[in-house]
């Protein structure tokens, strides 16, 4: 396997068996991770030092698939009042599908928290937590199509064959906890693209995303569930299994990759347990469950905290199957509900984090593929609009109560301090103590990176 | 209207910087307006320095004046007095590229560029403030794999009685000269499992373990002998080694996006083909030149499988999704074809030179599009995998069918249409009707429309139709068919209680407008009459009665033809009637009796049709010349550059003159002979490195698909030489190759460790040992079939998911790019979406999740438990064969102890699975079943 980059030497062996077992207690198995640590030099997934001190140690994305619409968000334009119904010059930028004059938010701003932010009546709640949040409004991709903008926001390439930013991350510093999954991506049903969204590309297949449909935690992971043995009579079996490697090992005068199986196979043993643990909301008080409120979204939300709060590299929370946020037509109906199906969750899930100490090196980001047209289609919907649209982020390292760069009078095209999102992962893996232009891996006779030759960190934003 | 200055504020000139006209004051001007401005927001990606620093963006230069004014890759940046047509002014104003990049600049500062271009661009800088550094660019290639192979005579070794095959003597040789030695030779038994997963995937049975080791004991060098030309001859040897070679054709049935591409069906002829021609130990300069041009060979008629179905090397390569940006699309799937075929059979990353001159080898931005112009304009095709006979006899068939659909469907019209046209002379009832009709739709009236329309005499299919016609939302299309009825929608209905349809009133409006409609429409019909009748001679030639009637209706003059086709003949007029409806709702018992005669005369034809022939994915034609992407950049053109190979490989100028490269003929066989010619200095290399690398783990040159320099240098470049060399002259035979290596002391050392040595060489790189490894997923899985005794070994044929009652070798599951299958990527399976030079293995808990609880292991091991259950009741017996089976070897004392053990215990009463099951599943949980000493 090609080496990632040169480990930072000043990390400590102790460091690192924390970090190793930081899932579970038993002494036990804290040595069996000690053992591992010095000999499997094949476990892609320890945890390896970022290339500096990082602001944020894991990110949770809320993927708004089909792209929110930022004058309806956070990126009020009272021009659209004014000019309602007009069509204007700048509106001939291409953009997927024909479209109309002007068309006015439906929805009231209300400048929100100490910062005084404006944020749309749709997101009561997410308001109250304006100054905890960085919103940036000069976001841009380069195509105004579902397929190649949600490869983009993932993995930073319009086609389809190269690795995610989750597969990316747990590729940089490895996962905190060897009982779960480094990446796991919260999506009832299937986006647009699917699997493709979280791959792994290139990268070793274990940095794939875990893709989880259904919070049952029976089923998050492949083969997790032991159907056929009481957990006794599987200890016995794997007994057995060990009897008969250390016998194998014996013959042979040791070996490390024998050493290393032999070891994982008694993580997988626990991962049973403790993944389905992890997934398993039901644990949670009454009082945190209705701090997220109810339905889908909102117990997606609540996993991906107990998920980063047990050392879960990256969560990707997607809003729904298919592309949800895709208001063509009724978008004042479309935007409203979805908002409202969200709006507490999200809030609920930064003020739980907020409140576990978790935010100052949780990273949060909010946001779609792309955004939507100033302009109308059809009576009453917008089209998509790579041009310009907002995203916004929060805890991590990032300052809140702050919007940053600006799109056009009516929110057309990012123009000032634009930000790619080649520019967003840039500053991404830099809160993560990743230099994204050192990630790289060797493939195909070339060094790749998550953002390709492009990519500025925006320095900006980060407190 | 908006002013244009609304959104574009900075189009506005507010207060123009006025330049003034003393040179002095031009001067002045560029040094306190100009380039400040430059240094500050364009300096940092289009300037001499940001070429030194490899940043250099659009190759632009805005650092001196002749950059600007020769401009970048998509033209001059200005135009010294024409400020309007100047890109930079347009980029300014963020049209076009938007520049700066991170936002536009205040007006102010544009309106001081439009001057000072509109003023002629005084602009004192002669020279670049920095100077450009030269790139390294390797002239003389003189890379050790780009120089002709050395010729060398078997080096001298001391321990002479060590070597087995000539190949020996270049090991033992470094070996001797590092200080190192060998350790023994691996056991028989050691060396039998080793054999048959190395050439077949398979472990050996227990009698065939015998068998060798019978032999073995009387002669070893001639059991291994025997037995390596036992297993060359196996048919699996192909599903073995085809395998290794799929990975490098990134081999897979379908696309990695969602959108518009379908699964290709007929993959698995491409997959079939490499086994069969490694089967047949077909030589492996023909095995590339099939691949690239098997269509441009002459024919062989007589079996088209062989000369066609190797193109799925090319054929089933990327395909990308289009919408978006078809020019780019494209352009990354010749990259993929380049970048298979290059690393795949040359070991050269030319991908790399698809944006600018190949940063570390001699390979120029033009090699690329000339290498990318012989698949220019070629398509994806399927190829007949049959005779020309055979192909034509099936199209002539199926054209019979065609005309047959066709023809029962033009039937059905013409009786649709006679149907329409007997509702004609009720035209105004079926308006007036149809005007309550739709008018009560909107009010949400609930009442049965049958027994409606048997009140008043309407047929319900076109009551319905006249409905949906007259819709109030749809007015514009009424008015449009029907200029005389645009007031239609403005007659107002009567307001009042309805509690059936005829307490709705139909407005006198709307009764004259129907009556004015009728009158029309009777006329038109009488005319139509009156052709029919007249010109009867002539319709009797028509082809039927549809055409019969579309002829007379072309002779009406245009007023009758617009009103006949508004209301009765096109598809959407409302006395328009379907096929589908004609064939269920309007038949005569007649009619009936004579549709359903064709329709069993289809059916017939349907099913007596010519079986389809087989076909495969390759591609058809191509090659056209190219003109250079500057930067990868389709939009952006360069120079042309004519067809042809890589300057480093083919030494035969290509012509320069635009004309003459664009006429310049070079064809994917004269690249097959070039990139399959002895004088070749990598392809066989290439080839003899990767069959080393299948057999030891790891190949002489470690990077297997880069022989480059970034690649690594090989440990042993005179063996590598040495052995290629002989392989040329040995026919390019790849079971010769296998038999050099199988046959040497080298590849027999036992996997034992040895601290000496491994102190000196932990790597081994010099070959002191035989690295143990892990089985490759295919080659576990297959085991694992194989020991329960459940392994389905029939070959070739359509993929199969992986499924668990999938029991076929792993080689012919579905291999998917979209969503590779869990357990082959969980396993290290390489992502077939580009080629692989190697497998990586990695090893983490999922992969012990599968082994412990997925439905495919836990049906083997009840296999397993039930095989070794009807073989014997003793349980020693059965634990021995047990371990015959996975192991090819019996227990120890120890791990005899040890499964009687777990064997006695008891279980838990809740357990699936018994005691028995549990342990044979621990035994293919077992490392000793996944790694190979």
């Amino acid at each position: 396997m090609p080496q990632p980059f040169p480990h930072h030497p000043t990390i400590s062996r102790r460091d690192l068996l924390r970090k190793a077992g930081g899932g579970f207690a038993s002494l036990g198995l804290a040595s069996v991770l000690a053992d591992q640590t010095a000999s499997a030099t094949d476990n892609p997934l320890l945890p390896k030092a970022s290339h500096f001190q990082p602001k944020a140690k894991r990110i949770i994305h809320l993927f708004m698939n089909g792209g929110p619409s930022q004058v309806d968000t956070f990126d009020p334009k009272p021009a659209l009042e004014k000019y309602h119904g007009q069509r204007p010059p700048g509106a001939e930028r291409k953009t997927e599908r024909r479209t109309g004059g002007l068309f006015k938010s439906p929805f009231q701003f209300k400048q929100s928290g100490e910062s005084g932010i404006p944020v749309s009546e749709i997101f009561p709640e997410v308001a109250k937590c304006i100054d905890d949040i960085c919103v940036i409004r000069s976001m841009h991709t380069d195509v105004p199509n579902h397929e190649p903008s949600l490869l983009m926001m993932n993995s930073g390439i319009t086609q389809p064959i190269r690795p995610s930013m989750g597969s990316w991350l747990c590729y940089g510093l490895g996962a905190e906890n060897q009982n779960l999954p480094g990446f796991v991506v919260l999506c009832p049903g299937k986006p647009v693209v699917g699997p493709q969204l979280w791959s792994n590309g290139f990268l070793p297949g274990i940095y794939q995303g875990c893709h989880i449909d259904k919070l049952d935690p029976k089923h998050i992971v492949d083969h997790i569930n032991n159907t056929q043995l009481s957990p006794g009579t599987q200890r016995q079996q794997l007994d057995l299994i060990n009897r008969l490697n250390r016998i194998h090992l014996a013959d042979r005068g040791g070996d490390d990759q024998l050493e290393s199986r032999i070891q994982s196979l008694e993580i997988a043993f626990r991962m049973q347990t403790e993944a389905q643990e992890a997934f398993d909301i039901t644990r949670e008080s009454k009082a945190t469950r209705d701090l997220y409120g109810s339905g889908q979204f909102a117990d997606s939300c609540l996993a991906a905290r107990r998920l980063v709060e047990r050392g879960v590299r990256m969560v990707q929370v997607y809003f729904g199957n298919g592309q949800p946020w895709d208001d063509h037509g009724n978008l004042e109906n479309g935007h409203r509900s979805k908002a409202q199906s969200s709006d507490r969750a999200i809030a609920g899930l930064l003020r739980d984090l907020k409140s576990r100490g978790l935010l100052e090196d949780t990273l949060v980001l909010w946001g779609g593929e792309f955004g939507r047209t100033p302009v109308s289609e059809g009576q009453n919907g917008r089209d998509h609009n790579h041009h310009g649209f907002s995203v916004w982020l929060a805890g991590g390292g990032v300052k809140g109560g702050m919007t940053y760069g600006e799109t056009d009078e009516f929110g057309f095209a990012a123009v000032k301090n634009k930000v790619h999102v080649h520019d967003l992962h840039a500053t991404l893996l830099h809160l993560l103590g990743l230099d994204h232009e050192k990630l790289t891996y060797r493939y195909s006779g070339r060094d790749f990176r998550l953002t390709d030759v492009h990519g500025k960190v925006v320095h900006d934003i980060i407190a | 209207m908006i002013p244009q200055a609304h959104l574009v504020g900075t189009l506005v000139l507010l207060t123009v910087g006025s330049v003034g006209g003393a040179p002095s004051a031009k001067l002045d001007f560029f040094e306190s307006r100009i380039r400040p401005v430059l240094v500050e927001h364009c300096y940092e990606c289009h300037s001499v320095d940001a070429a030194n620093r490899g940043k250099l963006k659009a190759g632009l230069f805005l650092d001196s004046r002749d950059g600007m004014r020769k401009g970048g890759d998509t033209g001059p940046a200005i135009l010294p007095g024409n400020a309007a047509e100047s890109l930079l002014v347009k980029a300014l104003h963020q049209q076009g590229p938007e520049m700066p990049p991170n936002g536009a600049l205040p007006s102010s500062v544009i309106a001081d560029f439009v001057g000072w271009i509109d003023e002629g661009a005084m602009d004192p800088r002669d020279e670049p403030p920095t100077a450009l550094a030269k790139t390294p660019k390797v002239e003389a290639p003189d890379h050790w794999a780009f120089q002709p192979r050395q010729q060398s005579v078997l080096p001298k070794v001391s321990q002479s009685d060590w070597v087995q095959s000539p190949l020996d003597h270049f090991i033992l040789h470094r070996l001797e000269k590092e200080g190192l030695s060998p350790v023994p030779r691996a056991s028989a038994r050691t060396l039998v499992r080793r054999l048959y997963f190395d050439l077949i995937g398979l472990p050996p049975t227990p009698a065939e373990v015998e068998a060798f080791l019978k032999a073995s004991a009387v002669d070893e060098m001639a059991a291994v002998a025997t037995l390596v030309e036992q297993l060359l001859d196996s048919p699996h040897y192909g599903e073995r080694w085809g395998r290794h070679w799929l990975d490098v054709a990134r081999y897979a049935e379908d696309q990695a996006h969602t959108f518009g591409v379908q699964k290709r069906a007929s993959a698995h002829q491409y997959r079939d083909w490499v086994i069969r021609m490694l089967n047949e130990d077909l030589p492996f300069d023909q095995f590339i030149k099939l691949q690239l041009a098997g269509d441009l060979i002459d024919p062989a008629p007589d079996d088209p499988f062989r000369q066609f179905a190797g193109l799925g090397f090319l054929g089933l390569g990327a395909q990308y999704y289009k919408n978006s940006d078809k020019a780019k699309a494209e352009a990354d799937e010749l990259d993929d074809t380049i970048d298979t075929l290059t690393r795949g059979f040359m070991g050269l990353t030319v991908s790399c030179a698809r944006c600018h001159d190949h940063k570390f080898d001699p390979i120029s931005i033009e090699d690329y599009y000339a290498l990318a112009g012989i698949f220019q304009g070629r398509n994806y095709a399927e190829i007949p995998l049959a005779s020309p006979e055979v192909v034509k006899a099936y199209q002539a068939d199926q054209k019979v069918i065609k005309d047959k659909e066709a023809e029962i469907k033009s039937v059905l019209r013409g009786m649709g249409k006679q149907v329409g046209r007997k509702q004609l002379s009720q035209a105004g009832l079926y308006f007036r009707e149809g005007w309550r009709l739709a008018i009560l739709k909107t009010k949400g009236l609930k009442f049965s429309l049958d027994d409606y329309c048997s009140q008043v005499g309407l047929h319900p299919f076109f009551a319905k139709r006249f409905q949906d016609f007259l819709d109030p939302g749809k007015m514009g299309e009424l008015s449009r068919r029907f200029p005389e009825l645009k007031t239609w929608h403005d007659v107002p209905a009567k307001a009042g209680e309805l509690r059936e349809p005829s307490d709705l009133q139909i407005p006198q409006g709307i009764v004259s407008l129907a009556d004015q409609i009728q009158a029309l429409v009777t006329q038109a019909e009488k005319a139509f009459s009156k052709v029919e009748e007249e010109e009867r001679e002539a319709l009797a030639n028509a082809r039927n009665e549809d055409d019969r009637l579309n002829q007379i209706m072309r002779k009406l003059d245009q007023e009758d033809q617009r009103l006949l086709k508004n209301i009765w003949f096109d598809g959407s007029a409302p006395f328009h009637v379907p096929e589908k409806e004609t064939r269920e709702v309007f038949l005569t018992e007649t009619q009936e009796a004579q549709v359903t005669e064709a329709e069993g005369e289809l059916e017939a034809l349907r099913k007596n049709a010519l079986p389809k022939y087989p076909v495969a994915h390759g591609i058809r034609g191509g090659g056209q010349a190219m003109q250079v992407y500057l930067r990868g950049n389709p939009e952006t053109k360069g120079d042309w550059v004519a067809r042809g190979n890589l300057q480093l490989i083919s030494h035969e100028p290509r012509p320069s003159d635009p004309e003459e490269a664009k006429k310049h003929t070079y064809t994917r066989l004269d690249l097959a002979h070039e990139i399959a010619s002895p004088d070749n200095p990598l392809t066989a290399r290439v080839i003899v490195n990767r069959v080393w690398q299948w057999h030891f783990g790891k190949g002489l040159v470690g990077t297997a698909s880069n022989f480059g320099v970034l690649g690594d240098a090989p440990s042993h470049p005179v063996l590598l030489d040495w052995l290629t060399g002989q392989f040329i002259e040995n026919g390019w035979s790849l079971k010769w190759l296998h038999r050099q290596i199988l046959t040497s002391a080298t590849y027999q050392l036992a996997s034992k460790d040895d601290s000496q040595n491994r102190q000196k060489d932990p790597d081994n790189r010099w070959r002191w040992r035989f690295d143990r490894r892990r089985l490759e997923v295919e080659a576990w899985r297959d085991t694992i079939l194989a020991v329960a005794g459940t392994l389905d070994d029939t070959m070739g044929g359509p993929t199969l998911e992986l499924k668990p009652g999938n029991r076929r070798r792993t080689v012919y599951a579905s291999i998917s790019r979209h969503q590779l299958n869990g357990m082959l990527r969980i396993f290290d399976f390489p992502d077939a979406n580009v080629s692989a030079a190697a497998r990586t293995t990695t090893t983490v808990p999922q992969q012990q999740l599968f082994v412990l609880n997925s439905d495919f292991i836990i049906a083997q091991a009840k296999a397993l438990a039930k095989q070794v259950a009807t073989e014997t009741d003793d349980p020693s017996r059965q634990i021995t064969l047990v371990y015959q089976l996975a192991f090819g070897r019996a227990p120890s004392s120890e791990e005899l102890t040890v499964a009687r053990s777990f064997l006695t215990t008891e279980g838990q009463a809740d357990d699936k699975l018994s005691r028995w099951e549990q342990y044979c599943q621990a035994i293919l949980a077992s490392n000793e079943l996944m790694y190979l000493d």
